[in-house]
């Protein structure tokens, strides 16, 4: 595990990093111009791989909530979202430790007793990166066990965090205060449920319940004892993660067999429980050979309320367009439409929700679908360039999607990036919408 | 009345009253005692002022080294742990402290006489921890100024006392995490060049300051 040179402290500190990745990307984007001034040619993607770049290497030195919602920006309005993914990716694995006196400290005001008193073997160093903390591997008898610890001080300063994100995240998403506020209530709703790990502990029990019967998925079993709300201790779960599984070249049938694993997974969360596992990072999912996955972190969960349920999932029937009033009463109800829009924001949006809608739930309307297909892929990445390049769409100052759709869309791109990776054929086409 | 004893009485008084008892004879004679019950055990209340501190740094140092695990520490570790337990070993005198810190304007202040002690003590467990640190590589070692190390770690501590004593988070996890990257940047600081330059920019300022006053 890389340690980090040192997480800037005060508040100062931090608003000074945030606001140098603010005028390097705008530098960037200055430079951006003046070479397509000179040659039309110059790709998007050079100037998003040096946007990305910055943003990351600035926002990484933050951690926690200021790269979530990178992240979350990131996914949102289609911005930069390839570039983006692969560094946040990375994140994930380059926390800063905490040394073993710290460990002691938060399990003895947790416990009254250090690691040493409840277990046979404790890893004196961590094993595992944690977005906000990092995991033990422990053994109490038999039983080797997984202890993820929260570093101390994260939910306080996840307000003053997203404050100093704003700023730049209107300026990169171009969308009215009013819009960002409601887009950043969202965030830091999830973002402190996130440093809750007593809440965590609670739902990794009863979503790990709920998706129990589900093929070739596997849960830990969590242990309530050695829990605190710094602390969640489970068992350990063997298996690599997502880049390290595709290495050993899993056979086609071992891909489909996760990928449908995974599929099930989330289609029963939404669609029965409509409650979701709402962060399928692949550091969040430990892949087996005998084509089983182990599933654990339930830390951002999204409840999905009825009113943006039913019509989102509306909109998989492509008969809907066909009555033009409905579609629209639709896209209102989806606050993809305002009732302030004028005819000729109706007609340019329209079709591109559309586009964007058609290509998302494409996989529900095939009974098998393969997420291989580079083309697919390519098209959703290719759509979301072609909406940055619209000055309608980057001029547009009120949000388009629910502050519900954030998490939503997140999980479906999480899952379908997965599935990507994976180039699992997976049965889609079960569930009925109409 | 034994040293602890006493202390607790004169910590219920002060906080009780708002200031120190007028004298000797007035605080003993609340507490249904003679005088000498008191001399026998410390020559006035400066020298009690003066065991507050240094009985606090004790306890703690000693339930540090009766734990197994602290003598397997690194230098840095070791430190951490000190500052985890002595903030911890505080608590049941926080209110005793805030009162204290309330009496002067940049709260406990270094320069304090009832440090006195404290700090003596300190900087002799500092050099401990310093020479275990050079003993490990973790910390640089050069002519004179390993041996400023110390007080420098001895700022920090005051450091840290202060911002706990300013402390609102939960269960105090700000302090933790005040601990952990002090100790961190610290240790960082120890180990590289930078500090001479610290110290070789903080010589070049005070000679200046020297020359502008003569
Ligand atoms: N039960 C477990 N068994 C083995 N490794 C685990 C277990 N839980 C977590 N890990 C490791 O720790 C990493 C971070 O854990 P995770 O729960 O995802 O933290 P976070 O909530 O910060 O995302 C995982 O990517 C995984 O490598
Ligand atoms: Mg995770």
């Amino acid at each position: 595990m890389k340690t980090q040179e040192r997480i800037p402290k005060t508040r100062i500190e931090r608003a000074a990093h945030i606001a140098g990745a603010g005028v390097k990307v705008g530098g960037n984007y200055l430079k951006h111009y003046a070479k397509k001034l000179v040659n039309a040619d110059v790709s998007r993607e050079e100037l998003h791989k040096d946007n990305a770049g910055d943003i990351y290497e600035t926002l990484s030195t933050l951690k926690g909530s200021a790269l979530k919602v990178a992240q979350m920006m990131s996914m949102d309005r289609g911005i930069l979202p390839r570039e983006y993914q692969e560094k946040f990716q990375l994140s994930q694995y380059s926390a800063p430790p905490l040394s073993a006196p710290l460990v002691n400290q938060i399990f003895r005001k947790a416990f009254g007793q250090p690691p040493s008193a409840f277990f046979d073997e404790f890893t004196s160093k961590a094993v595992a990166a944690a977005s906000i903390g990092q995991v033990h591997k422990a053994r109490s008898k038999d039983k080797w066990l997984a202890v993820k610890i929260q570093y101390p001080g994260v939910a306080n300063s996840i307000g003053s965090d997203l404050r100093m994100v704003k700023p730049f995240a209107v300026r990169l998403l171009n969308m009215s205060k009013n819009d960002i506020d409601n887009y950043f209530d969202e965030i830091e709703g999830k973002l402190l449920e996130e440093t809750n790990y007593a809440l965590e502990l609670k739902r990794s029990i009863e979503l790990s319940a709920a998706c129990a019967h589900i093929g070739n998925l596997n849960f830990p079993t969590y242990y309530p004892e050695w829990s605190s709300d710094k602390i969640i201790t489970m068992d350990w779960l063997e298996g690599m993660h997502l880049k390290e599984f595709l290495a050993t070249n899993p056979s086609q049938e071992v891909r489909n067999r996760i990928g449908q694993a995974l599929w099930d997974f989330y289609d029963f969360q939404i669609h029965e429980l409509k409650t979701v596992h709402a962060d399928p990072h692949p550091g969040n999912f430990l892949f087996l050979n005998d084509g089983t996955v182990n599933i654990f972190d339930f830390g951002c969960v999204k409840e999905i309320p009825d009113r943006f349920y039913t019509p989102y999932f509306r909109l998989v029937d492509r008969n809907i367009y066909k009555d033009r009033e409905k579609s629209l009463a639709i896209f209102k109800e989806l606050e993809l439409l305002h009732d302030d829009d004028t005819e000729a924001d109706i007609a340019f949006f329209t079709p591109l929700f559309r586009e964007m809608i058609d290509m998302l739930t494409l996989p529900f309307t095939q009974d098998t679908f393969d997420f291989g297909n580079e083309q697919y892929f390519g098209g959703i990445y290719q759509f979301a360039d072609k909406l940055i390049e619209m000055p309608e769409v980057r001029n547009s100052k009120k949000a388009r999607g629910s502050r519900h759709s954030l998490y939503i869309n997140r999980t479906y791109y999480g899952l379908y990036h997965i599935l990507f990776d994976l180039k699992a054929v997976v049965n889609t086409g079960s569930r009925k919408f109409y | 009345m034994d040293n602890s004893s006493l202390l607790e009485k004169y910590i219920q008084y002060q906080l009780e009253h708002g200031k120190k008892p007028e004298s000797v004879y007035v605080f003993m004679k609340k507490l249904k005692k003679t005088d000498a019950d008191f001399f026998a055990h410390f020559s006035n209340f400066e020298a009690l002022d003066r065991y507050f501190w240094v009985n606090v740094f004790e306890t703690t140092r000693q339930k540090l080294e009766a734990d197994k695990q602290y003598s397997d520490f690194g230098a840095s570790e070791k430190l951490s742990a000190f500052y985890f337990l002595w903030t911890q070993e505080l608590m049941q005198y926080r209110s005793y402290v805030l009162y204290l810190a309330e009496k002067s304007i940049k709260g406990i202040n270094p320069m304090d006489k009832a440090l006195h002690d404290f700090r003596h003590a300190f900087l002799d467990y500092a050099s401990s921890i310093v020479s275990a640190g050079i003993g490990a590589g973790q910390i640089a070692d050069r002519k004179f100024i390993s041996e400023q190390f110390k007080h420098g770690l001895w700022v920090q501590t005051l450091f840290l006392l202060n911002f706990w004593l300013k402390d609102t988070s939960k269960d105090f996890e700000d302090t933790d995490a005040a601990i952990e990257k002090t100790v961190n940047i610290g240790f960082k600081l120890m180990g590289e060049n930078l500090f001479d330059e610290v110290l070789d920019f903080g010589k070049f300022m005070f000679q200046r300051a020297k020359n502008s006053f003569s």
